[in-house]
């Protein structure tokens, strides 16, 4: 029986589509079968991120008033052969024509044929936010190191925490620049964590081939070199039970001479 | 000129109901003409009748004081009524139906646009729009959309233009998800016997789908 995630954050454009987008990428390239479901109503990008918009036929809503079998709404990912697939949000519904008690259906229609389920929840702690929520064991937090972000999820946790979920939530700080971190400018990785009281799943640093992979409708985890890539891969490693060190993101401490002749 | 004349046609008789004459001219005629005729074919045969009314629609209750003279002979049958008029309105949706529509503007993502008869599309649709209508769709605007022709399930329906960045197609009930393409301006894409959605070139339609260019005459 496959688990169920819900990934949420609170706070719009911390990365919660990408996140989703990667750590699923991530758990079917250590061979797990994994689906990915998009519950934003009316602004769906997780299907363009993976650049699998044009294959939508039916899609959440569809399946959920019945007019589609959820099969028929499913898209494959054949980059993934048999791993990876996604359910898609409708574009043109209204985001109050999905109930919390019609995704906990679907999930639990799919959940005995996946070994994930990650549920990619909209911004805000409205409809489309309790729709996510209702279909999870456990939530995934993204954040990133900026104040209204971190405070946005300290929001969702005495939300999610009041839900009795199987698994308590977990933290991902997202978007980490190093050399703010360093410098001190931005908050601290233990500072976030220990204000949020969440257990730490993983850190991801701010990278632009984040962006320029997503644009090209490919994830950066395919990437085994980047950075970033390595962040989502470490998260997935950990979800799947590994002991992974925290990656080591200290950039190199700025020299004399350095300071002396970059400025 | 008589309220009502007899005419013989190939395929039986016909009465012209003269437009000119009021109802009860027509049926105290009818009803003479009727006697006569009554007279002059012995026998019970059924014999039909078209009932041409020329300029004048018929209303219900009108048709029902006609059918009423007939009443009185049991082998004397309406065959039609036929007016050389018709109404606006049923006139008008039929003419909705075949009409083609110039679509311009922009379809951004989300939005949807419906319609009846065929579209010619100038404007730009976006990913994630959808343009949709029961007849063909004629593309020279820009499309990146989803494209549904035959929406009720016309097979006939066709999609003729550049669908190159489209990011999917549909026609009636067949579907292709636009991947690497060489699609152009003179793609034209339709169901063919098999009942799979394939493509030809402009110059092929009028063999295709001869009735495309005689949507007028049919009306």
């Amino acid at each position: 029986m496959g688990i169920s995630l819900v990934v949420t954050s609170g706070k719009g454009g911390v990365g919660k589509t990408t996140t989703t987008a990667n750590i699923g990428t991530a758990l079917a390239l250590q061979g797990k079968k994994v689906c990915l479901m998009d519950l934003d109503i009316g602004l769906r990008n997780l299907d363009v991120v993976l650049g699998l918009s044009n294959r939508i036929i039916y899609d959440i809503v569809d399946v959920a008033s019945g007019r589609a079998k959820v099969h028929q709404a499913l898209i494959k990912d054949k980059r993934f052969d048999d791993r990876l697939y996604v359910l898609p949000a409708a574009q043109n519904a209204e985001k109050d024509s999905l109930e919390p008690d019609q995704v906990k259906a679907i999930v639990d229609e799919l959940r005995p044929e996946f070994d994930f389920l990650i549920l990619d929840s909209p911004a805000g702690i409205e409809q489309g936010f309790r729709n996510a929520a209702a279909g999870a064991d456990g939530a995934l937090v993204v954040t990133t190191p900026e104040i209204s972000a971190v405070s946005d999820a300290d929001r969702i946790v005495g939300l999610l925490e009041q839900r009795d979920m199987i698994y308590p939530p977990r933290l991902i700080i997202n978007r980490i620049r190093q050399h703010m971190m360093a410098d001190g400018r931005s908050m601290d990785i233990d500072e976030i964590t220990q204000h949020l009281g969440i257990d730490l799943l993983g850190i991801v640093v701010d990278d632009d081939g984040v962006i320029a992979s997503s644009n090209q409708g490919e994830t950066i985890v395919m990437d085994p070199d980047d950075l970033a890539s390595q962040g989502y891969r470490n998260i997935a490693r950990r979800l799947l039970g590994e002991s992974v060190p925290l990656m080591n993101i200290e950039q190199k401490k700025v020299g004399f001479w350095h300071r002396l002749f970059h400025h | 000129m008589e309220a009502v004349t007899l005419k013989g046609r190939k395929d039986g008789f016909e009465l012209r109901l003269a437009a000119e004459a009021s109802l009860a001219e027509i049926a105290a005629a009818l009803a003479t003409l009727l006697a006569r005729v009554a007279g002059d074919t012995k026998g019970t045969e059924e014999v039909a009748f078209v009932l041409e009314t020329g300029d004048r629609l018929l209303s219900e209750e009108q048709a029902k004081a006609v059918q009423e003279v007939f009443a009185a002979y049991p082998h004397f049958k309406i065959q039609t009524i036929h007016a050389d008029v018709a109404a606006t309105a049923p006139l008008r949706e039929k003419f909705r139906a075949k009409a083609t529509h110039l679509v311009g503007g922009v379809l951004r993502s989300g939005q949807e646009a419906d319609y009846t008869g065929d579209v010619l599309f100038l404007g730009n649709l976006h990913r994630g729009a959808t343009l949709r209508t029961t007849g063909s769709i004629f593309v020279m605007g820009t499309v990146e959309g989803l494209l549904i022709a035959g929406a009720m399930g016309d097979q006939e329906a066709v999609i003729v233009g550049d669908i190159s960045s489209a990011g999917q197609i549909r026609i009636a009930d067949t579907l292709e998800i636009i991947d690497k393409n060489s699609y152009t301006a003179q793609t034209t894409s339709y169901i063919d016997d098999l009942h799979a959605l394939v493509h030809g070139k402009v110059p092929d339609l009028a063999k295709l789908r001869p009735k495309l260019f005689r949507k007028l005459e049919e009306l």
